[in-house]
């Protein structure tokens, strides 16, 4: 079967969620349309309630669609052959507690049917992807902290080496580094070849990383487009240097009102809290440690 | 009832089958929506899922609720008030079964049937659907999973069952060696304990069963009539095959009466009392497999003293007729009955003579279809008994003429047991006035073996068997002759009575085949016992694909539990219930309403049998009592078991999977 172009074609998709007696109770999704193209990183975006997680269980079979339809890299979204190439971070770390790290992963590397002699080289190297140690390695799931569930949760999800990954809120739960590592890693899989589609609230995060994103609100597509498009403030232009002195700052300033250029700003540009987070953080780590 | 009549096999067979075609039509529609599915069924992936759950089972301790259950069996058979030594042995084997199985089934219930609705609760599975998993290796992951945790329980209790019962057979064994060594014992203990010293108490005997147990007024010789005794001590039965649909319905006020008819030998006894002066008599009557009245002998038309078989003065008419006719107000209850085991029950009412009937003799005749009915082809009429506490009685009689039972074995010639064929007896004793009490005179029985086809006396013997234990005894090789052979007990104490069952829950009488090892026969029954685990496993995850967990276990319990009830009530809704119910408890003058509730708690009822037939039947699980009782678990207990549990799991798995498929797991 000849490779789809697209990662991700949604054509039409509906949910409405029914009472018992079938009636209507509500309309979460309704009338998507959207492609995912290959080696992109897709941002779904939205306020709670607008669709984004009932997205993401239609893309994958975990609810079925009211009408519409979805295909996932080639093939019916939900089918046991697609999910062969699909890796999923839930929301929450939806996994066994009695499990350790390890055996997590193995579990769900034998779904996979990958041989126990690659787990064996596998496993570890996720673990250390991922950022768990030795230690945590061998404690149940039931005593990890949110941002280390978070972490297996994203091991598992990249177990089988998957074309698409779908990450809901990855980065809810984890510290400014482990945020940071987290946006890192989606690069990283980005320049992989893989497509990710990323499901979150935090805009700082989406805007970091994606390419393109959809904002969804009460269930409906509201914008679409590539990130730089969007944001970009057409009658607003603005000039970065670097080093320049106070008096060629003024001459600047001087020049933009021979130009009859109303009200404009040069000013130093400030770095983000989470750069500086980091950079302190970083600073004082103790060699090695 | 202490005895269960042959059932009409044909009949037996069709319900079966309906219920067998149901899963077959049940696994084919699974495999025709989910054949995508079946065909990627992965073993590796159907192991990974079935360890998981069967190691989150022994992380949350599962396992560790079997030293409770050994310490509960220790008491009870610490508590227990054995008869003798291998009662004891009986009742701790029966104790730790018992225990056994209830915590497989209790513990498979309760995991199987919390486990997936859990999972999407916590949502877990959100990550096991989104794998390259179907559904189908999701429910059938589960279901071994648990079937394995049931194995593991299985092995440690079956290892304590077993070191705890060789413990407690080495004390008593020793016991008995000393009680022995000591004297001072009577014949009959003596006879026991020493055979106990020698074979072990831990049995695994496999045992000839008699086919048939019928009780005579004396031995039938071959060619020669066969007789009973009048009621109330023996009657006669004769199986009736009336096809379903073969009495119409029709307006009672217009419709013709069905006529029931028999021929009754009788044959005047020399000890006849001279005060009885009038002849032989009979009557008939129509029961179900319980020997529940269908239609009474008054409702027949006959007198409650029986129908004089007599001819007039001067005639030698023999046999007499018995006409009896079934008014049209009875047909439904009648047609009900229909394609149903039905027997014409015969029985003299007169003392002084004995009675006999032929099965060809009676016949059911339907004018308005111009059709008559009989027995089935070769179809003999049973002698049966009086019941009592222990069974058909056989009356003692101290000139040895009393009435005999039969206990006939066919088929080849059974192996003898180190040169001998090794016998069983286990009966009641009961004495004109109530039980027999040690201050009674020792009650003799002559055992007789004889050619089946010639009647020839092969060995007899005295024997002296003791109320509820166990005698045993050996026969020379010679005594079962080709094979087909009867066995001819005969109490020769006067006012004694023995009570003698047969069937399928274990005959009075028993040949020893073979000693089997014990540890292999506990196996066994540990194996069915596994196969019961699986059914209900099954049956718990099933109802959890579509159920909130306590919805699912009180289902599967209904499931389980629901033929056995119904076959509990069985006796009571035979046809015609639904008018003593309004009789006895709806009591009404109002002709209609009684009849709208008549025909409706008869259509429950029939709706009831129906349902019933499509569930499974435990009762074919039988686990405990050959082992308690030392009885070598048949292959075909375990065959039926295994048939019993894959048949209806199969298709439970394949529907779950169905139910599952087309469930949103992230509601």
């Amino acid at each position: 079967m000849p490779e789809a172009s697209e990662a991700v074609q949604v054509q039409g998709l509906t949910k409405v969620y029914r009472d018992f007696w079938g009636r209507d109770k509500v309309r979460a999704l309704d009338d998507l349309t959207l492609d995912i193209h290959r080696g992109e990183v897709f941002g779904l975006l939205g306020p709670n309630g607008s669709g984004k997680s009932t997205t993401i269980k239609l893309l994958l079979g975990l609810i079925f669609p009211t009408a519409g339809k979805a295909v996932v890299l080639g093939q019916p979204a939900g089918s046991p052959a697609v999910n062969e190439r699909v890796g999923f971070l839930p929301e929450e770390s939806y996994l066994y507690r009695f499990l350790n790290g390890e055996e997590t992963l193995y579990f769900y590397g034998r779904l996979f049917r990958i041989p126990r002699k690659e787990l064996r080289r596998r496993v570890p190297e996720l673990l250390d992807v991922v950022g768990l140690d030795a230690k945590a390695r061998k404690r149940k799931l039931r005593e990890y902290s949110k941002g280390m569930a978070r972490r297996i949760g994203l091991a598992q999800a990249l177990i089988n080496n998957p074309d698409l990954i779908l990450l809901d809120e990855p980065t809810t739960g984890l510290d400014p580094i482990g945020t940071r590592e987290m946006k890192d890693l989606i690069l990283s899989l980005k320049k992989q070849g893989k497509t990710v589609l990323l499901c979150s609230h935090l805009l700082a995060d989406v805007q970091d990383v994606c390419d393109r994103i959809v904002i969804l609100y009460r269930g409906r597509k509201q914008t679409l487009g590539h990130v730089q498009d969007l944001l970009q403030v057409r009658d607003v232009t603005q000039i970065l240097a670097r080093g320049l002195s106070p008096q060629q700052v003024e001459e600047l300033r001087e020049f933009l009102r021979r130009m009859g250029v109303q009200g404009a700003q040069i000013t130093h540009p400030t770095t983000t809290l989470e750069d500086l987070f980091i950079r302190v953080v970083r600073e004082n780590t103790p060699q090695g440690g | 009832m202490a005895h269960t009549l042959p059932p009409i096999a044909l009949l037996e067979a069709s319900r079966d089958s309906l219920a067998l075609f149901a899963g077959a039509a049940v696994v084919l529609a699974g495999l025709a929506v989910g054949l995508r599915d079946v065909l990627r069924f992965s073993p590796t992936r159907l192991w990974t899922i079935s360890s998981v759950a069967f190691r989150q089972s022994i992380r949350r301790r599962v396992p560790w609720i079997t030293p409770l259950v050994m310490l509960g069996v220790v008491i009870a058979a610490q508590l227990a008030h054995p008869v003798d030594y291998r009662d004891d042995i009986r009742q701790t084997a029966r104790f730790a079964l018992f225990a056994t199985g209830m915590l497989t089934v209790l513990v498979g219930i309760i995991l199987a049937a919390t486990d997936l609705p859990k999972e999407i609760e916590t949502r877990v599975i959100h990550t096991i659907a989104t794998k390259p998993v179907t559904r189908l290796e999701i429910v059938a992951g589960k279901v071994l999973g648990f079937a394995r945790l049931s194995a593991a329980i299985l092995l440690i209790m079956g290892a304590f069952t077993w070191t705890y019962l060789h413990l407690k057979s080495a004390r008593l064994q020793a016991l008995i060696r000393q009680r022995l060594d000591a004297g001072q014992i009577d014949h009959a203990t003596r006879q026991s304990l020493e055979h106990y010293r020698n074979v072990g108490l831990l049995l695994a005997h496999a045992y000839a069963e008699p086919q048939s147990l019928q009780i005579y007024a004396s031995y039938p010789s071959p060619g020669q009539g066969r007789w009973s005794l009048p009621s109330p001590e023996q009657r006669m039965l004769v199986p009736l095959a009336i096809p379903s649909g073969a009495i119409p319905s029709a307006d009672p006020s217009t419709a013709a009466p069905l006529f029931l008819r028999a021929l009754v030998r009788w044959r005047a006894v020399t000890t006849r009392p001279t005060s009885q002066p009038a002849g032989p008599a009979a009557l008939l009557a129509l029961v179900d497999a319980n020997e529940n009245t269908v239609v009474s002998s008054s409702e027949l038309g006959l007198p409650a003293d029986g129908l004089p078989l007599m001819p007039p003065p001067g005639e030698s008419r023999q046999p007499g007729e018995i006409v009896g006719v079934i008014s049209p107000s009875l047909r439904p209850r009648l047609a009900a009955m229909a394609g149903r085991p039905l027997y014409v029950l015969v029985e003299g009412t007169r003392p002084g003579f004995h009675y006999g009937v032929e099965a060809s003799s009676v016949q059911l005749a339907v004018p308005d279809t111009a059709a008559v009915y009989g027995a089935p082809r070769d179809a003999a009429a049973l002698h049966v008994a009086r019941s009592g506490t222990h069974g058909q009685q056989v009356r003692g009689d101290a000139t040895g003429r009393g009435p005999v039972a039969v206990l006939s074995y066919r088929g080849p010639p059974p192996p003898a047991v180190r040169g001998v064929h090794p016998l069983e007896l286990y009966t009641g004793i009961e004495r004109s006035g109530g039980e027999l009490t040690l201050e009674d005179e020792r009650t003799t029985v002559e055992v007789e073996f004889r050619d089946a086809a010639t009647g020839t006396l092969l060995h007899s013997q005295r024997l002296y068997p003791e109320s509820r234990r166990t005698l045993h005894f050996a026969v020379p090789p010679a005594a079962t002759g080709t094979g087909d052979f009867d066995v001819v007990l005969r109490v020769l104490t006067g006012g004694h009575w023995i009570g003698l069952r047969s069937g399928p829950k274990g005959a009075s009488l028993r040949l020893v085949l073979e000693n089997q090892s014990f540890a292999w026969n506990l196996f066994k029954s540990l194996s069915i016992l596994w196969l019961l685990s699986l059914l209900v496993i099954s049956i718990a995850v099933f109802c959890s694909t579509f159920l909130s967990w306590p919805v699912a276990v009180v289902l599967t319990v209904v499931i389980l539990m629901g033929r056995w009830g119904v076959s509990q009530v069985e006796d009571v809704m035979t046809p015609g219930f639904g008018r003593s119910f309004v009789q006895d408890i709806f009591r009404t003058r109002d002709p209609a309403k009684a009849r709208v509730v008549s025909e409706g708690v008869d259509e429950l009822g029939r709706a009831l049998q129906a349902v019933a037939r499509f569930l499974p039947d435990v009762s074919r699980f039988t686990a405990i009592e050959p082992v308690a009782t030392g009885t070598a678990v048949a292959p075909s207990t375990l065959g039926a078991s295994a048939r019993v549990a894959l048949g209806f799991s199969i298709p439970l798995i394949l529907l779950g999977y169905v139910f599952l498929r087309y469930k949103e797991v992230a509601p």
